[in-house]
């Protein structure tokens, strides 16, 4: 705790304590600010490690954010949803091994579900028949080791990942490219709102922020997300995915951050695709049984 | 645990699972854990459980998990308490729903007080007179009332002097917040302006099929 820090709260009971409607707000309006990206704000948080979002922002500015969020928040139907805040209690620090750590998320629903062992069952958002057979089978093998099984809520590989677990009465997180009560694509919208109710749903993407830019900007977020999933979870297995998919924005940061990287042996068949090989010799494990991930995560 | 953490504030945002609390009441804590869930792998139930266990049991062999766990409460309070603060306040802990001659009467907040604070101020100003079921024993519907602890609370007056300059009242888990409203109520009307906050290891939060749902199961 640095003297700043302590100054906050000189007399006070607790040492520089946490508002989630404060920093709420400040996250939201650090944001808002011309040209922020997660990688501009973790610099700024990376140059002052004791500081909250709202050392940066002023009062009136993460007041005015927190309103209209919350009443943004309520007009979309989302009823209860909490924040976890950087420093204060339930932060998990596993999201420190990003390259650009965030310092706030939302999350609707069951937030004990983040300490189960978890693994992210990823890929392409038009994938093969047997793509779609094999990110089936994984997650109800991934149940049947009390693995919670993590995707992105997308079409394709994440949504077959996330049905599969749910069918196999697993447990499953999403971690969502939009904000919470935001759905893309639309019909998903079901599945995100059984999430949020009866799994937990996860995301780091500003309200406002996403409210104010236009589709293409707002796109972004869908990649940077993935690398927030890997943070949260001890392995990702890409079960398909093409040369440009999004997908392989979550392998470069498993890589990075430390986390096992499981890609099918399916994939090394396509001669279409160079990636899996470019990621095994990054270190990335290729798979040709289920048994072998079980062995590799002990 | 709780490794270089703060304390969270009990705002707008969270107020709503805890019924009995009032915006103007100043109350932080630790963690959250949701109620009516055995997630046994979760790192705060487990804490809250251990810290629960009965003193009746004190003989089984997980008893010992109980004093780790009230180390654990009061070194993790300690941390992000401010000593300036804790060096002029008073802790009153939220008495035991058993009364001290029951076998389940249970001190471990007092216990976590003294580790939060082992040279301050601890005093148990609170007494309750009569033993009442525990609030994580009861089942929905039966749950105290704050006129029936007002009714069960009673000053210590041999407790009572010195005055408190500034109170924190310390419970181990911010349910309705019941209890804290009563006790809040009862050193405010005996120490006229002392101010008084709340200091607990952690709030509950509901799980969301506890709450209306507008949509039934969805078949795959």
């Amino acid at each position: 705790m640095n003297m700043m820090a302590k100054m906050k709260s000189p007399a006070g009971p607790a040492i520089a304590p946490i508002s989630p409607r404060v920093e709420l707000g400040a996250y939201e309006a650090l944001w808002l600010e011309q040209g922020a990206t997660f990688k501009t704000l973790a610099d700024r948080f990376a140059a002052d490690p004791d500081a909250l979002p709202s050392d940066f922002v002023s009062a009136a500015a993460a007041d005015a954010a927190a309103t209209e969020v919350l009443e943004k928040l309520a007009a979309r139907g989302v009823r209860q949803f909490g924040v976890r805040i950087h420093r204060a209690g339930d932060y998990p620090s596993r999201l420190r091994d990003a390259r650009h750590p965030i310092e706030l998320l939302y999350y609707q629903g069951e937030w004990e579900l983040s300490e189960l062992r978890a693994i992210a069952v990823v890929g392409s958002r038009k994938p093969s028949d047997d793509g779609i057979r094999r990110a089936h089978r994984l997650a109800r093998e991934l149940v049947e080791r009390n693995f919670a099984v993590v995707s992105g809520l997308a079409q394709g590989i994440d949504i077959t990942a996330h049905t599969s677990a749910l069918k196999a009465n697993g447990r499953t997180i999403a971690v969502i490219g939009t904000p919470i009560g935001s759905y893309y694509p639309a019909q998903h919208r079901a599945m995100q709102d059984r999430m949020a109710a009866e799994h937990l749903l996860i995301s780091q993407v500003p309200v406002l922020r996403y409210d104010r830019q236009k589709v293409p900007q707002n796109k972004l977020f869908f990649p940077e997300r993935n690398v927030t999933m890997s943070a949260l979870t001890e392995a990702t297995v890409i079960v398909e995915a093409g040369e440009t998919s999004g997908t392989l924005t979550q392998a470069r940061a498993a890589l990075h951050q430390g986390r096992k990287l499981f890609i099918l042996d399916s994939c090394f068949e396509r001669d279409d695709i160079t990636w899996p090989r470019r990621f095994a010799e990054q270190g990335a494990i290729r798979v040709r049984s289920t048994e072998e991930i079980w062995a590799a995560l002990g | 645990m709780a490794n270089e953490i703060r304390l969270t504030k009990i705002d707008a945002t969270n107020i709503g699972e805890h019924s009995h609390l009032l915006l103007s009441d100043e109350c932080y804590f630790l963690f959250e854990y949701t109620s009516h869930k055995n997630y046994t792998f979760s790192k705060t139930n487990s804490l809250i459980s251990n810290l629960k266990k009965k003193p009746s049991t004190a003989h089984t062999p997980a008893y010992k998990y109980k004093r780790q766990a009230i180390r654990e409460c009061g070194d993790a309070l300690r941390a992000t308490t401010n000593p300036d603060w804790l060096s002029a306040a008073t802790l009153v802990p939220v008495p035991c729903s058993k009364a001290a001659d029951h076998p389940d009467f249970d001190d471990r907040i007092v216990q976590i007080c003294r580790l939060l604070s082992p040279i301050g101020d601890v005093r148990s100003i609170i007494r309750q007179t009569a033993s009442m079921t525990a609030a994580h024993e009861a089942g929905s519907g039966e749950r105290i009332t704050i006129e029936e602890l007002l009714a069960a609370y009673r000053v210590d007056e041999t407790l009572a002097v010195p005055a408190p300059k500034s109170i924190g009242i310390v419970d181990d888990v911010l349910t309705s917040g019941t209890h804290f409203r009563a006790m809040s109520t009862v050193l405010a009307n005996r120490f006229p302006g002392v101010p008084i906050v709340g200091l607990f290891i952690a709030r509950r939060v509901f799980p969301e099929e506890e709450r209306l749902s507008p949509f039934g199961p969805i078949e795959f």
